[in-house]
């Protein structure tokens, strides 16, 4: 605990090593994912727990890990180079870069939930009707043949727009009232794609969506390179790293500027807040609409990827596994959010061979983890000293 | 910080051999032959029980020896919806020890896959699902064992008016492809032999309460109610109907020709008739031997009506695998080439949109809870 | 006419489901603030329980004495199931996360939901599939002028009644239910006074899940056919009912409950293709309460928040 706080004098070789082992952890956790089996899948599992049970261990990494966090934009760099490299140890096997892409997916969506929930607290039960919106849209844009950058604006734009609509209830509904509102919003999205099916094709879903292409290079063909060839599914790996980044990018220059420090107001004493001049609720309905717009790239990335939407993509269940992966991840903290949302989405299909007790285990892991650690697996260190 | 960095990258430096040296696996030559059904969800009767006729089929090749590498089945279930199939059937794509795949009960889940069977060129030869769409598109991946609707629905309108003069009919109808298809295919059949339908009502999958609808039909007093859907909902329409008032049978197809609809329906399931794609096993020239094999095999579950399906699926790729080998392409042309092929229905060939003729159609009766063939 | 009357009579079994679901919501949400949406789900393990009393004790189907006594021990057993489970859930899941916001509780309730379902799957035989429900009530029907009304429908109705009047006398002429009201008024003063928080909220809960457990076991001798997810439904519908009435005030509940039953069986039966847009009418109708009362037809209006 007390080697964040005290400054060790951090020379270049090991802040060298430090970054490199970051860099390196994302292959090996590729390599992991492709062969691992179920025996070493077991194990590793049995392994974190008790590294994340063991006071011992869990106050070392939680220590290292703010120690990375301190350097951090040469941390989310290196990140990023990892993650670069990951598919290059994939060999022919485009799978598990799919699921990395659609977890990736997953996380732009809770770097949203991120800013409405961990960052002044307000509660989206139907984020999956936003990602709903999002994914329609530009799927039947594009089956009307607009090109995919465009239907990707109208997406977020969409989005946004629907987000400030909420926001404006917002106004007059509070805290669990308003988690009630978005409640509602997520269940009649639902029950309207699955009913107006001269528009959506109802329960059968829009299929054959095309692939996003760019000068001709769609998402279907495999990267050749002269020296390396990676499967189809790198394309969209790839462009779901870029819009991650993106997003991580767009989270963090907010939260360090004085719009963060409005949030983090607003969250501890709003009363304060607006006694200090801010608009509360405009400046509350604008996070959310921000927040709701995050939703756009996802849904349309999940449309394009996947090439196949379904009402059963966008229940209640998605919003309430998005919202899992923030609380579980560390709510109000970047890098918690995403730990949580590759964990929550990449595990269960790791665990597949787990079968018909895949849901059992996953709920007893919700209640667990949640029980035993309520501020999630990486909490937002700048709330250690928050009221719970 | 740099000395836990260290012990970290110590840690991952011992982790890698152990990662690198479970991927040995042993290079025997296995073929796998993928089902992908509902073994989960509101359908795992079914789904099982064609999963295990597969097995056996497969199990029987690789006990006689029949191809000389061994034969696996391998399972996802797609929890009778389309995303689960589809990423299901991803996941298959990406194995290249899969060779053929029999996939699908549900209709929807059906269509949904077709593209991403197309992609890989990986055979599905469906052995439930029934919309006539399926082997319609074209698709040279796509080939089916079982009768697809546009068999089972004249005959169903022919024995309605014909066998048991019923005349006019009120269509309870699930919202999806499969409800659809099950009213779209029988409406123009029946109305051509001067049959009169009522009244039309979707629901969604999932509905409970279904008085109000029947409430509405109830008034047009039609003679049957025909139920296009699968059992659970076919279970609940039975027991309102009866608390309602309404003593008209229900008719419907094979979708909810299940012992589950027996057990849920009760008494208010005696005298359902239902068109069904399979004749009985005593009819069959290889049931009867069909139904001990399985039992003897030592399944937990029973076959249920699709599962003489999965067998004869499994009976067909085990034929492909031995003319053209395991290889997708291979099985995927050769499919439409067997004009000769034995199979629990006998001896039968594909025609050019992959189905398996001759088909079979009988018509079946709920009596004393048990399906029965309806004989006047 | 007649029409219009049927199509009450089957809203109103509806209605007396919802009702005691909601009430129960509304209890746990005014006593400790957290939203549980595996509400349904413990009335099935109720359910279920009942099915599996039924099943490994067999009841003499004459009809006499010793069928109802055995009727009633497995109706019993059944909300006795609910009842501990409710406990349960608030001991292992709610409690320790008591002083945690709102919003984890509920997500603990998520995971609770997915446990019993799972659970009710994989462990009891034959989980996955509809399991039908012995018709405990003769299945007698009374035709009045063209109505039909089933003996069933007016068990529901009565049970439903009498729970309702013996809950609010519980709430208001009893010791306990003045601790819960004073526990729902301010939690932090009852503790200053000595009321004993964790026991009444233990016991509340114990009620409010057996409420659960009667509201699933008379879904479930109503439509005969029960399965492992059919406390989902309930859950969002009760909520619904719940929300719309005011949480934390039982009559608000009622209230929604018949509101939201009447909904649906108007959409359903009288606008064409009406089913479809049964749950959106009754969704819609919770946003514009939501909006235009935010606490509710029958909530208590609070103090300004910003």
């Amino acid at each position: 605990m007390a080697s964040a706080v005290s400054q060790q004098p951090a020379g270049l070789w090991s802040r060298l090593v430090a970054q490199a082992a970051v860099v390196a952890a994302f292959p090996l956790a590729g390599l992991f994912l492709l062969h691992a089996g179920v025996v070493v899948t077991v194990a590793a599992t049995l392994l974190l727990v008790a590294a994340a049970a063991i006071p011992g261990i869990r106050t070392r990494v939680s220590a290292t890990g703010r120690a990375l966090l301190a350097r951090s934009s040469s941390f989310w760099a290196a990140c990023l180079l990892g993650a670069a490299l990951v598919p290059l140890v994939m060999g022919t096997n485009g799978y598990w870069l799919f699921v990395l892409s659609i977890a990736m997916v997953f996380a732009v969506m809770a770097i949203g939930i991120n800013i409405q929930l961990g960052e002044i607290g307000v509660i989206n039960l139907g984020y999956a009707g936003l990602f709903a919106i999002a994914a329609y849209t530009s799927a039947l844009l594009s089956l009307a043949g607009w090109p995919v950058w465009a239907g990707a604006l109208a997406a977020t734009f969409l989005c946004w727009l629907v987000g400030a609509l909420l926001g404006l209830c917002s106004i007059r509904t509070s805290g669990d009232y308003f988690a009630l509102v978005t409640l509602g919003f997520g269940l009649i999205t639902h029950q309207l794609i699955v009913n107006l099916g001269w528009l959506t094709n109802g329960s059968n879903g829009i299929t054959n969506i095309s692939p996003i292409s760019l000068f001709g290079h769609t998402t279907k063909n495999p990267i050749d390179l002269p020296f390396l060839s990676l499967p189809p599914e790198a394309n969209g790996y790839f462009l779901c790293l870029l819009i991650l980044a993106g997003a991580v990018l767009v989270a963090r220059r907010f939260r360090n500027a004085w719009v963060g420090r409005m949030w983090a107001t607003v969250r501890q004493d709003s009363f304060g807040a607006a006694c200090f001049g801010l608009n509360v609720p405009m400046f509350r309905l604008k996070t959310i609409a921000l927040a709701s717009a995050f939703a756009g790239p996802s849904g349309v990335l999940f449309a394009h990827l996947i090439g196949f939407i379904s009402p059963d993509d966008f229940t209640m269940l998605q919003s309430i596994e998005v919202l899992a992966m923030v609380i579980l991840g560390g709510m109000g903290n970047i890098a918690g959010v995403l730990v949580g949302a590759i964990i929550l989405y990449v595990a269960p299909e790791k665990l597949r061979f787990l079968g018909d007790y895949r849901l059992l285990i996953y709920g007893l892991m919700l209640v667990v983890i949640l029980v035993y650690r309520p501020k999630g697996i990486i909490p937002d260190p700048r709330r250690i000293f928050d009221r719970a | 910080m740099n000395r836990r960095l260290l012990g970290a990258g110590a840690l991952a430096a011992c982790i890698l051999p152990l990662v690198m040296g479970s991927t040995a696996i042993a290079q025997t030559q296995v073929a796998k032959i993928a089902y992908v059904g509902p073994l989960t969800g509101p359908n795992t009767a079914m789904g099982i029980g064609t999963r295990n006729s597969l097995e056996l089929a497969i199990r029987e090749a690789n006990a006689a020896k029949a191809l000389p590498f061994t034969l696996e089945v391998v399972s996802e279930s797609d929890d009778s919806k389309p995303s689960t199939g589809v990423s299901a059937v991803q996941k298959l794509c990406n194995d290249p020890s899969v060779v053929a795949a029999s996939a699908h009960w549900n209709s929807p889940v059906a269509l949904a896959t077709i593209p991403y069977f197309h992609q890989c060129g990986l055979l599905n030869l469906i052995s439930g699902a029934s919309t006539d769409e399926l082997t319609k598109q074209g698709v040279a991946e796509i080939g089916r064992v079982n009768t697809s609707l546009g068999y089972l629905l004249p005959h169903l309108a022919k024995s309605l008016v014909g066998t048991l003069n019923i005349k006019s009919v009120a269509i309870v109808k699930s919202r999806d492809t499969f409800g659809d298809a099950g009213s779209v295919g029988f409406v123009p059949e029946f109305e051509k032999l001067g049959g009169k339908v009522v009244a039309t009502e979707g629901y969604n999958v999932g509905d409970r309460d279904f008085t109000a609808i029947l409430t509405k039909i109830r008034a047009l007093r039609p003679e049957a109610v025909y139920l296009s859907g699968l059992t659970t909902e076919a279970a609940l329409v039975a027991r309102q109907m009866r608390q309602l008032g309404m003593q008209v049978p229900l008719v419907g197809h094979a979708g909810w020709q299940t012992s589950t609809f027996v057990e849920a329906a009760g008494p208010a399931g005696e005298g359902a008739i239902v068109v069904t794609s399979l004749p009985f096993l005593k009819e069959l020239p290889g049931g009867e031997a069909y139904a001990t094999r399985y039992t003897a095999a030592g399944f937990r579950e029973p076959h249920e009506a699709y599962g003489p399906f999965g067998y004869a699926a499994g009976q067909v790729i085990v034929e492909l695998l031995k003319r053209n080998g395991p290889d997708r392409k291979a099985i995927v042309a050769g499919l439409r080439q067997l004009k000769d092929i034995d199979t629990i229905f006998g001896r039968g060939s594909f025609d050019a949109s992959g189905e398996l003729q001759p088909k079979y159609v009988d018509m079946a009766i709920l009596t004393k809870g048990n399906w029965v063939p309806l004989r006047k | 006419m007649d029409l219009i009357v049927q199509q009450l009579v089957n809203a109103v079994a509806l209605c007396a489901i919802y009702a005691l679901v909601a009430m129960g919501i509304s209890l746990f949400f005014g006593v400790i603030g957290v939203v549980n949406l595996a509400h349904g789900d413990i009335g099935t393990v109720g359910v279920f329980a009942a099915l599996a009393v039924l099943h490994l004790v067999p009841i003499d189907p004459g009809g006499g004495l010793s069928t109802v006594l055995g009727a009633g021990v497995a109706l019993a057993c059944g909300v006795a199931a609910s009842a501990v489970a409710g406990v349960l859930v608030y001991v292992l899941a709610l409690r320790p996360l008591a002083s945690a916001p709102a919003i984890i509780g509920l997500l603990s309730s998520v995971g609770v939901g997915f446990v019993v379902r799972e659970a009710i799957v994989n462990f009891y035989p034959n989980g996955r599939n509809p399991q039908s429900f012995p018709s405990l009530i003769p299945p007698t029907v009374y035709e009045v002028g063209g109505v039909f009304i089933d003996l069933t429908h007016v068990v529901l109705v009565v049970v439903a009644v009498t729970l309702v009047v013996a809950l609010a006398y519980i709430v208001e002429q009893t010791r306990f239910g003045r601790a819960t009201r004073s526990i729902l008024n301010n939690r932090e003063v009852a503790l200053s006074l000595g009321v004993p928080v964790t026991r009444v909220t233990a016991a509340i809960f114990a009620l409010g899940s057996g409420l659960a457990g009667i509201a699933a076991l008379m879904s479930a001798l109503y439509y005969n056919v029960v399965q492992s997810d059919m406390g989902m439904l309930l859950t969002v519908k009760g909520f619904t009912a719940a929300v719309i009435g005011g949480l934390g005030n039982i009559y608000g509940a009622l209230l929604g409950a018949i509101l939201v039953g009447l909904i649906e069986a108007a959409t359903a039966g009288f606008i064409p293709d009406g089913s479809a847009y049964r749950d959106v009418a009754v969704f819609a109708t919770l946003i514009a309460v939501l909006i235009l009362r935010p606490r509710g037809l029958l909530g208590r209006a609070g103090a300004e928040r910003v």
